[in-house]
């Protein structure tokens, strides 16, 4: 099965989204945490494609291990405030 | 006269000293009559990044900032903030020293998204693809993510005017904050606004506020290993409570919970290396040298949980 990843290369192609305007919508408001809507408009105005992304890495997975048990709960709740 | 103008950004933080603002409850209702709200991302107001930067610089009289700085983003958003900003307030002790947040410098970036994004049980990544600063889809859409940094407080990034600590900041000491603010009734420049007294003077369980003198650990226990007893002194019982030199302006309220106190509102006025001196203000508590390596063990993973405290494994 073909992987669908292979639709993200790191190389640009400089034909590619010739013409095209970029509509980038940050931040996304009213939740927590950072996100980001990146909207590309083909020639004649109309919605092509859009993006929704995450911008934000927080690492708590690492972090946890080793930690005292009775010290994780109040920990992982600032995972998300809200 | 113009209604004093208020800002507040969420950098690398979760959120909850958003919603400690929120409760201030009907106290909130006066204080917002009394300020213009220009921005308050992404968590309240529906104001983008390029608003911000289209104001005038110093255009806004009180700036908010809570979370540490991250990433590019952050620190691109906060040196906007202090621009525009008359006075600019490190907000939340994330914001102020690191915070929880901050423990992600104890790994390095490649570590933390390596468990993250392919090493945890399930995890479905055989690619291992990993989030890139930039990238194109299809071969024409172009998107970009802020570069990864070590977290930092305000400070290290741009000038701070005052520190408000607490995970989040209780909201009684937030509504005195900002009449403090709006009254201009402010402490100098560069210090926290407090009421500068530690968790244990505030705090009913501490023997001496009872008339009674204060006696030492005969024991070093951890929470999980039994309970404190009802209105004693938690330290006194041997677990270990940073009280003593914690800012307590939250009213002792984890201490009044039956849970130790673990330092989140900020070193008391004076204190710089904030886990050397709770090491040294605990291990005057005990009774018996050899406690001391009981204490010292539990210690490592306990002040961990203080961004301060890791400038001692760092530096």
């Amino acid at each position: 099965m073909k992987n669908g990843l292979d639709r993200y290369n790191k190389k640009n192609n400089p034909e590619g989204g010739k013409g095209m305007k970029k509509i980038e919508i940050n931040p996304m408001t009213r939740l927590e945490g950072h996100g980001k809507i990146t909207i590309f408009l083909d020639e004649q105005g109309n919605v092509e494609n859009a993006f929704m992304q995450v911008v934000e890495f927080m690492g708590y997975e690492k972090f946890l291990i080793g930690m005292p048990i009775e010290e994780v709960p109040r920990t992982v709740t600032t995972i998300c405030g809200v | 006269m113009s209604k004093p103008k208020l800002a507040y950004y969420l950098a690398g933080g979760c959120g909850g000293c958003d919603i400690a603002v929120v409760d201030l409850a009907e106290a909130l209702v006066d204080v917002a009559l009394q300020l213009d709200i220009v921005f308050w991302a992404p968590t309240v107001l529906d104001a983008k990044y390029k608003d911000l930067e289209a104001m005038p610089d110093g255009s806004i009289d009180v700036g908010l900032v809570s979370g540490n700085v991250r990433n590019s983003e952050h620190e691109h958003i906060v040196k906007v903030m202090r621009q525009k900003c008359k006075v600019l307030i490190a907000f939340g002790i994330c914001a102020a020293c690191g915070g929880i947040k901050g423990l992600v410098n104890l790994h390095t970036t490649e570590q933390l998204l390596d468990k993250a994004y392919i090493n945890t049980f399930s995890t479905d990544n055989p690619e291992k693809v990993l989030p890139q600063t930039t990238v194109v889809v299809d071969g024409k859409y172009e998107l970009t993510l802020p570069t990864l940094m070590d977290a930092r407080p305000l400070d290290q990034v741009v000038k701070v005017d005052y520190y408000i600590g607490g995970c989040p900041p209780y909201h009684e000491h937030i509504g005195k904050a900002f009449m403090a603010l709006l009254s201009g009734q402010l402490p100098p420049s560069g210090s926290w606004i407090t009421m500068g007294k530690a968790v244990c003077e505030v705090c009913d369980r501490n023997p001496v506020l009872q008339g009674k003198s204060k006696k030492f650990a005969t024991t070093v226990k951890r929470t999980i290993e039994g309970t404190p007893t009802e209105g004693a002194c938690i330290l006194e019982e041997g677990y270990l409570c940073l009280g003593p030199v914690t800012q307590g302006d939250c009213g002792a309220k984890c201490p009044s919970a039956n849970v130790p106190c673990r330092g989140c509102g900020g070193p008391i006025p004076g204190v710089k290396d904030f886990g050397l001196r709770a090491i040294s203000a605990i291990a005057v508590c005990l009774t018996m040298k050899s406690l001391l390596n009981r204490f010292l063990i539990q210690c490592i993973c306990f002040i961990d949980m203080h961004y301060q405290a890791l400038f001692l494994v760092k530096e």
